[in-house]
């Protein structure tokens, strides 16, 4: 039977990694600008660019390119045949050239400034974390992150270089999503904690997931029993992560244990984790005397040195897992003629974690919400529009004279 | 009372609903079967959006206690 490399259901297709290999054969050049819109061509491309040790650029959809960076987009960079035939003879041959790729992905994370920081990542940082053997051989993965993004990516290593099925769970809804776990007998699931909770209740338990992994939010103990409930013989991993790190921690309850090795290179301070520079993946976005990192992840903190992932500092908020950084929304809202003074915040719930909500004093009366919300549209994510939105007379004031969040 | 309760209910799907594009609900169509994905469409933003308005007019989290999928359900834990 031919090995399936990736079921995309909304894309309407499915490849094994029989026939990538012959696609990447045929594949005369390579884009290094890389937009999550498709996956298969995002992942024929990103391939290529890791036989080829060059520089890729992963960004979402709606990222808007540096202007240095635009010209390259839509532009295929030539690849060394020699070595990306040779490369391509078998699937041993490609596991081995992408296991030594020197290639290096650049990722844009959203910094204290409105300008997003680039930070380029050896690959070989990554391939770190992945796991390869025998006992990852039948791996079938739900792949339930954005692919551009870190989390993303270390999922389709993990399965790819184990030669695993990948089947895209990515924006599906529940009854699909529980269709797909049965039919395709899932065995391992890393997704958000809303991704998750969104499933629940499940109706049914699925007893052929071995690994479920949680990451990008806070989790509870209600999250996990139901996950033990769901997934009986699986496994739970909670996983630690940023873009400027990778994978940092890993533990199997709600507490993460600091490793032994790294110790000297973690600190808390006023309850935010910060990073020894020597553990980011780019040291170049700090300052050259800097010493440490600051991650924005506030963490409560046990007796025994064990601590728990809290949430956001206040100008970055979580929303379903995703970071949204309060000031590129009020730059959009600047865009707004109409509107004189806004508050930007977030609300909590027990579904996302956070929604966005912002009040706004209007200079123009006329302007409706649906106005504002649609004008926010043309410029932003979905999760990062405002989902509740309030026409106030006075925006509140902290004592020092900075607007409230 | 309750009548009065579960019509503010409605009036606030409706409402999340309506800033759908394009908007997937009629007042008269929402019904106590009525079921929030599959029926209405609500993504989990939209369903997060819910909460926080239903919050907002009865001091409850609806899913704090795990996911609620029907109309009749939120009444359930609204107590309404």
């Amino acid at each position: 039977m031919k090995s399936l490399f990736l079921v995309d259901l909304p894309g309407g297709y499915s490849i094994s990694y029989a026939e990538l290999l012959d696609l990447l054969r045929q594949q005369k050049g390579c884009n290094v600008i890389l937009r999550a819109k498709h996956l298969r061509p995002f992942y024929q491309h990103l391939i290529l660019a890791m036989i080829n040790d060059l520089q890729v650029y992963l960004v979402d959809e709606d990222f808007e390119l540096p202007l240095a960076l635009q010209e390259k987009e839509n532009t295929n960079v030539l690849i060394n045949k020699e070595k990306t035939t040779k490369a391509l003879e078998t699937w041993d041959t490609l596991q081995h050239s992408l296991l030594h790729s020197k290639a290096t992905l650049s990722l844009f994370t959203s910094g204290t400034t409105a300008v997003p920081k680039q930070i380029n990542y050896p690959i070989g940082r990554l391939l770190r974390n992945i796991r390869i053997g025998s006992k990852y051989a039948a791996g079938r993965w739900a792949f339930c992150y954005h692919p551009a993004h870190m989390a993303g990516l270390q999922v389709f290593l993990q399965a790819f270089l184990n030669h695993n099925l990948l089947v895209n769970f990515f924006g599906l809804d529940k009854p699909l999503i529980l269709d797909l776990l049965e039919r395709f007998r899932i065995s391992h699931i890393s997704a958000t904690p809303t991704f998750y909770r969104l499933l629940f209740p499940t109706g049914q338990i699925y007893d052929k997931v071995q690994g479920v992994s949680i990451g990008g939010e806070r989790s509870s103990p209600k999250l996990h029993a139901r996950l033990h409930e769901a997934f009986p013989n699986a496994k739970l991993y909670n996983l630690f992560a940023t873009t400027e790190t990778g994978t940092l921690f890993a533990s199997e309850g709600d507490y993460f244990v600091i490793p032994k090795a790294i110790q000297s290179k973690v600190k808390f301070v006023n309850n935010e984790l910060l990073l020894h520079r020597d553990l980011l993946a780019d040291p170049g976005i700090l300052n050259p005397e800097q010493e440490w990192y600051q991650t924005g992840d506030t963490v409560i903190i046990d007796e025994k040195g064990r601590f728990q992932f809290a949430g956001r500092k206040k100008d970055t908020i979580n929303v379903a897992g995703y970071r949204v950084k309060l000031v590129e929304i009020e730059e959009a809202l600047d865009q707004i003629p109409g509107i004189q003074q806004y508050r930007v915040y977030g609300r909590k719930n027990a579904l996302t974690g956070n929604i966005i909500c912002c009040d706004v004093k209007l200079l123009d009366p006329d302007l409706s919400i649906a106005t504002i919300k649609s004008l926010l549209k043309e410029n932003l994510q979905a999760f990062k529009v405002p989902r509740i939105i309030k026409i106030v007379d006075e925006i509140s004031m902290t004592h020092t004279g900075k607007i409230k969040r | 009372m309750l009548a009065e309760a579960r019509q503010k209910v409605i009036e606030i799907i409706q409402l999340v609903c309506e800033e759908k594009s394009p908007p997937v609900a009629i007042l008269e169509e929402i019904k106590e079967k009525t079921h929030l994905r599959n029926d209405l469409a609500l993504d989990s933003l939209e369903l997060a959006e819910l909460t926080v308005r239903l919050e907002d007019e009865f001091q409850i989290d609806i899913f704090e206690d795990g996911v609620i999928e029907t109309v009749e359900e939120i009444y359930q834990r609204l107590s309404i």
